[in-house]
């Protein structure tokens, strides 16, 4: 019962934050540390996810913050209106092809969360115009990927996982910051 | 013949050279190019030839026709090597050696026997040549856009390769879920269906760039050409989604070319060139394989000759280059697209006849039209160019032939 609302609420909030202006990165963000340190909890060594956890964070914070600095694009409400309800209609096709009876109760939970949270931050990543809101829609994908590979037990998945959302902020980054110098320039 | 460590070496070489090439002063830099992509398409070859696999890692020789793969992104960068021109930009070293990296990490994507490793490593070569265009001076727009699409697309085949292997019989619900989420984002990886025109477009930017659709179709094609026996079915099940891609990708880049200017044709001819090698891959059977390695190997071929006609003069290369674009009946990607109609028919056999008493009568003539023009040109420089497209054509032909043989030999087609 417990995880089926932790798991609704988690798609619940990555379609409604794909289609809003500055907060997913920071819930995204927070997301991944927290996956980090429920590894933590479960590793014999607790110290290096910690660190990663901690890392993550002091990362993602300055770079939310500088993105947020550098394009200030607000989404449409066509956009808004495409990231929902594209993202609610891929949650209802996700539910419906994942089958019934081939696994427990929670895997299929889980495999649909993870499922629907890859397809809404694809689309978001798809429909969005500002760096910044695609830049966000890749996070959440990133994010389902990682909960993908925490439920199938590849170890090496999550770090991947991990390593390109560290990887997809920095090119945000470096993108914008010439976008915003072009503009400079002009 | 077992040769343990020929594998591992033409897997790695590219990579050394690529080291070495930035370590290279620039005055030599060319010679050192051509030579040491030469030394890898060499290696791999006989890698190619040899068969086997790398103990300890998924690495391995892909099986059949595919084999042939394996060698052809390193004759994509040989051949660019050798048609670039001979003094470059400051600016193009780190380019050169970022495109060695680029067809090192293509042919171990390609080498893959696992279909998740095949995946991610297909992901870093695209990724690899979306930073490559957006560090190029004025493109980081395109070279973000770049990005997102490769990262989308290795997004959602990841979880395809996860679903797909984790799931033990072929006939469920949920193992089409994984096949449809990895042909589509394989495909948007390499350019397939609607990301076509965005990765044609974005190839004006930087050096390695202009060849990063050939480098990525190759792997991704083998991969899609692979489902069918990961998944247990027969090898000649069609892969519709793969299909269906490959026929959006052909006409997304038909309409836009009749208003595009010539070079732009030309690179959206190879655009179709390889979106006839994934209906061709999707079609499955014998005559299906032989004709998406046909394409491809034409399309590898001639993608550096697109990048080389826009650089200089126009001049030999870019006529074999439209001969052998036009699809005309002696070339290569025409054997291709005989074969794959041979794979999407069901009356293969009875076309085939016919079709190669087409051939050899075109064959003669465009040949001889082909030798005799350049000739009364009398150009001095481009000499050493038409030598390397002759050759060109010469493969081309050659490996149409093969091709269209081995297929017809083995009794049935499909």
């Amino acid at each position: 019962m417990m995880l089926s609302l932790l798991l609704g609420l988690l798609i619940l909030l990555s379609v409604i934050l794909s289609g809003v202006r500055g907060w997913p990165l920071l819930w995204h963000g927070g997301l991944v540390a927290a996956a980090l340190l429920a590894a933590a909890r479960d590793a014999a060594t607790p110290v290096l996810p910690c660190l990663a956890a901690v890392g993550v964070m002091a990362a993602i914070l300055p770079l939310a913050w500088g993105l947020a600095r550098l394009e200030d694009m607000p989404p449409s409400a066509r956009e808004r209106a495409v990231c929902m309800g594209g993202g609610l209609v891929l949650t209802i096709l996700a539910v419906i092809a994942v089958p019934q009876g081939m696994m427990d109760k929670a895997a299929r939970l889980d495999l649909i969360a993870a499922l629907a949270v890859i397809l809404c931050g694809v689309l978001a990543a798809a429909v969005r115009r500002s760096v910044v809101g695609q830049c966000a829609g890749l996070a959440c994908a990133l994010n389902g990927l990682m909960l993908l590979a925490g439920l199938s037990g590849r170890g090496a998945v999550l770090a991947g996982a991990a390593l390109l959302l560290g990887a997809t902020m920095l090119v945000a980054f470096v993108c914008l910051r010439r976008l915003a110098w072009g503009r400079v320039a002009e | 013949m077992n040769l343990p460590l020929l594998l591992p070496a033409a897997l790695c070489w590219p990579f050394l050279s690529m080291s070495v090439l930035a370590a290279c002063p620039p005055a030599s830099a060319r010679q050192a190019a051509v030579g040491l992509s030469a030394i890898g398409l060499g290696l791999a070859v006989l890698a190619a030839c040899a068969g086997g696999g790398w103990a300890g890692t998924p690495f391995q020789v892909p099986p059949g026709v595919l084999r042939v793969l394996l060698p052809l992104p390193l004759l994509t960068l040989w051949l660019s090597c050798a048609l670039a021109p001979a003094a470059g930009a400051p600016g193009r070293r780190g380019g050169g050696a970022l495109t060695h990296g680029l067809a090192g990490g293509a042919t171990v994507a390609t080498a893959c026997a696992d279909l998740l490793s095949g995946t991610v490593a297909i992901g870093g070569v695209a990724v690899m040549a979306a930073l490559a265009i957006a560090t190029t001076r004025g493109a980081a727009r395109a070279g973000w856009d770049l990005f997102r699409l490769a990262l989308s697309g290795i997004l959602l085949a990841v979880p395809g390769a996860i679903v797909l292997i984790a799931v033990p019989d072929g006939t469920s619900r949920l193992d089409g879920l994984g096949g449809v989420l990895l042909s589509v984002g394989l495909g948007t990886v390499a350019g397939l269906g609607p990301a076509a025109p965005v990765v044609l477009a974005a190839e004006e930017y930087a050096v390695p760039a202009a060849l990063a659709p050939v480098m990525t179709a190759v792997p991704v094609l083998r991969h899609l050409a692979g489902v069918g026996t990961v998944q247990g079915l027969a090898q000649s099940q069609p892969q519709w989604d793969t299909m269906m891609l490959g026929i959006a990708t052909i006409w997304l880049v038909v309409l836009p070319m009749r208003a595009a200017s010539a070079r732009r044709r030309n690179r959206l001819a190879l655009g179709v060139l390889i979106g006839l090698a994934a209906v061709a891959a999707g079609a499955g059977g014998r005559a299906g394989l032989a004709g998406a390695v046909a394409l491809l190997a034409s399309a590898a071929l001639l993608g550096p000759l697109v990048g080389a006609a826009g650089s200089a003069s126009g001049d030999g290369a870019l006529r074999y280059l439209w001969a052998a674009l036009a699809l005309r009946p002696p070339f290569l990607p025409f054997g291709g697209l005989a074969l794959t109609m041979l794979a999407v028919c069901d009356a293969a056999p009875l076309l085939a006849g016919p079709l190669l008493l087409a051939l050899v009568p075109g064959c003669v003539r465009a040949g001889a039209q082909a030798v005799s023009v350049p000739a009364g040109a009398g150009d001095a420089a481009p000499a050493s160019r038409d030598r390397l497209a002759a050759l060109a054509v010469a493969l081309l032909l050659g490996g149409m032939v093969v091709l269209v043989a081995a297929a017809l030999a083995g009794g049935p087609v499909r």
